[in-house]
């Protein structure tokens, strides 16, 4: 190896080392935003976040190279449709977890193509609101980004609303979700919008938080709250507790056991509540026994 | 609908937001107040932020201020939102 790679590669390595300190929320992974082919002017944030959260790559050589060395998580983004297209050819195989988010509209092709290189790929349509670049620049950098959306869509066939998070995960959520009967509000599907930096999603003139959102359909995030919230009431009785109310049930409704009994389980009164017992309180809020704790 | 209430100045101009949005999280009772990517939740019967992240310094003093000061107001909104979750049900005395 000659000198002059040798240092390359020195360089590479302390590239990489600056940027390390940059992990999911919630795991122990590095990683990497690359942005490719973006200016500064059309990606603001990255301004502020200069080498530490954003990596820039712009010729077909560098993100050739850079995509053979990611490892862990990546989260790539591209300006332009073709701004991948450097890729062909290379071989897809590979031990990251690389994740692609294309701000132009790409077609069809084109996107079964990156879907060979990438777990994930979000391609930019008529039908998919993202949020603004300047937001969309902050959450894709947060260390919380997985708890934040970055844009969605509602699909009319499955009738559910489809939501990307900062890391690029899908997560789809059925429409009939969406409603609180003590709201005014009506529920817009097709006037979908992620607003509030990823924080909130509004249907119209309805609004669901996207911690909500979460806490119901991903259980990892569930485990998460809870650690982080200070009550720490953490014992079965608390999470039955929580379920119900987020169901909008009362005691009564526990077809086979009466609210008394339920107060008391929720009390924790009854140290180890009978298997069938515990089936009729998971059936009743709609979740497998086994989830109930994770409530 | 979503209420957003008032954020006293400077905060207000600066991207600070405080919101009961339709669809929360329902027990505990509580308040968002948003920066950016940050949410501090605060729980209307505890009158404090119930998550430890992200740290409670990092959200102006003046702002806790001003929700301990207007917590009423926010009981009145919430409970009109979540009427099966009434922010002075309390844990013992919840009659549902």
């Amino acid at each position: 190896m000659t000198a002059n790679k040798t240092g390359k590669r020195a360089a590479q390595k302390s590239r990489v080392k600056n940027v390390s300190g940059l992990r999911a929320a919630g795991t122990q992974e590095a990683s990497l935003v690359y942005l490719v082919s973006l200016s500064a002017r059309k990606f603001p944030a990255a301004r502020s976040a200069p080498g530490l959260a954003y990596r820039r790559v712009s010729t077909n050589r560098a993100i050739r190279e850079e995509f053979r060395a990611a490892k862990g998580q990546s989260v790539w983004i591209a300006g332009e449709s073709g701004s991948m297209a450097a890729l062909a050819g290379e071989p897809p195989a590979g031990t990251g977890d690389r994740r692609l988010l294309v701000l132009d509209e790409t077609e069809e092709i084109t996107h079964q193509l990156y879907s060979a290189y990438f777990r994930y790929v979000v391609t930019a349509s008529d039908s998919l609101k993202l949020l603004p670049n300047e937001e969309l620049a902050e959450v894709l950098v947060s260390p919380n980004r997985e708890e934040l959306f970055i844009g969605g869509a509602y699909d009319q066939t499955g009738d559910a609303v489809l939501l990307y998070r900062g890391n690029v995960e899908p997560l789809v959520v059925p429409r009939a979700w969406f409603a609180n009967q003590n709201s005014k509000a009506k529920v817009n599907v097709r006037a979908l919008e992620v607003t509030d930096y990823g924080q909130t999603v509004r249907l119209g003139e309805f609004e669901a938080s996207a911690d909500s959102i979460l806490y119901e359909f991903d259980a990892t995030y569930r485990r998460s709250a809870k650690k982080r919230a200070l009550e720490k009431d953490n014992s079965l009785g608390a999470s039955i507790r929580r379920l119900r109310l987020q169901r909008g049930l009362s005691r009564e409704d526990f077809d086979g056991l009466t609210a008394k009994a339920i107060a008391r389980i929720e009390r924790n009164e009854v140290s180890r509540p009978h298997n069938s017992t515990l089936s009729i309180i998971a059936k009743t809020l709609g979740v497998s026994v086994a989830a109930l704790e994770t409530y | 609908m979503a209420i957003e209430f008032s954020v006293p100045a400077p905060y207000d101009k600066r991207g600070w937001k405080l919101k009961i949005r339709d669809k929360e999280r329902v027990e505990p009772p509580h308040v968002s107040l948003l920066h950016k990517t940050r949410c501090w939740r605060f729980g209307l019967r505890e009158q404090e932020f119930l998550d430890g992240d992200p740290p409670h310094r990092d959200a102006p003093g003046k702002l806790f201020d001003d929700l301990l000061a207007r917590t009423e107001e926010f009981v009145v909104e919430w409970d009109k939102l979540y009427p099966e979750n009434p922010v002075y049900s309390g844990r013992d005395h919840d009659s549902k």
